[in-house]
């Protein structure tokens, strides 16, 4: 104790204090990462990309395949769109195709689909999706 | 040994071990990033095998023959080996039966998962007179070929993933 000076016992008191006040920044700065990156993994987990992806394709694309049918055509949209409320609803979403302004010509007697337009609709508890498309045939 | 370090190393010791102690630190660590790789895996790999290409392997080709006897192995030796391996999975198919109106499950293959699973799902359409007679998703209610044919049957392909 006689060769330590007061000032020498106030330095390590202090550098104590210093690492304590580096050790909570840094633990702050880990967590504040550790969140960050959890957020971010929750979020990729429930952003439902894919489901929007796949009822655009089967809106579009694969829903174009009966136009070639038009006296059954509408019917089908609404029997395909009723299986998609129901599907989608079991992962928490709502979703719906909905057709109308079907524009159709004749040609030499034959009836054609020339245009129709369908109004995409998706949503969840984080997600509202919506959009009108025109689908040209010919 | 003085007075002062004596402090000092109780004051360093005591932050630490309140710092350790906090909820904090003990945050949900790196298991969710491992699922959204696991859930890309997975979505990867229904994206690649759904397609009307006419490979044996597509999903396209086996929900249209599938039945109580036809086993796709072309699409599970593909799954497996499009899916890391430190995985294994269950594929199954959902669909309403227009019939009772109901959503029924067929499961493609019957493993039995852990505790902490992640799912990908695709939805591919598929016209009622592709299935083959005695197909789980034919509608078959009533009686007439011609219009049933054409009714459009969605199907939501689910792949559920688990680590080994």
């Amino acid at each position: 104790m006689e060769g330590l000076k007061d000032t020498r016992g106030q330095i390590i008191i202090t550098m104590a204090l210093m690492i304590s006040i580096l050790l909570a920044g840094l633990s702050y700065v880990y967590s504040q990462n550790l969140l960050a990156g959890t957020e971010t993994s929750i979020t990729q987990l429930n952003f439902p990309k894919n489901e929007i992806r796949d009822l655009r394709r089967i809106a579009i694309e694969e829903l174009t395949d009966y136009a070639s049918e038009p006296s059954s055509f509408l019917d089908r949209a609404k029997e395909l769109d009723r299986q998609i409320t129901t599907l989608y609803a079991l992962h928490g979403a709502y979703a719906s195709i909905d057709v109308f302004d079907i524009k159709k010509s004749v040609v030499g007697g034959q009836e054609t689909i020339t245009s129709f337009m369908i109004r995409i609709v998706f949503s969840n508890t984080e997600v509202e999706y919506e959009e009108t498309v025109l689908v040209q045939l010919t | 040994m003085t007075l002062e370090g004596v402090i000092a190393a109780v004051l360093i010791l005591s932050v630490a071990y309140f710092l350790f102690q906090s909820t904090m630190i003990i945050s949900p660590v790196s298991d969710e990033v491992v699922y959204v790789q696991m859930r890309q895996y997975g979505q990867d790999a229904l994206t690649i095998l759904n397609n009307e290409s006419g490979a044996e392997d597509t999903l396209q080709y086996v929900l249209k023959r599938i039945n109580s006897t036809y086993v796709p192995d072309k699409l599970l030796s593909s799954l497996e080996k499009l899916l890391p391996d430190y995985t294994d999975f269950n594929l199954q198919v959902y669909y309403v039966n227009l019939t009772t109106n109901k959503i029924e499950v067929y499961n493609i293959t019957n493993r039995i998962p852990t505790s902490t699973t992640v799912t990908a799902s695709t939805y591919l359409v598929i016209r009622n007179g592709a299935f083959v007679d005695d197909s789980p998703f034919k509608l078959n209610s009533s009686g007439i070929e011609g219009p049933n044919n054409n009714v459009p049957i969605l199907l939501e392909v689910r792949l559920t993933l688990w680590r080994v």
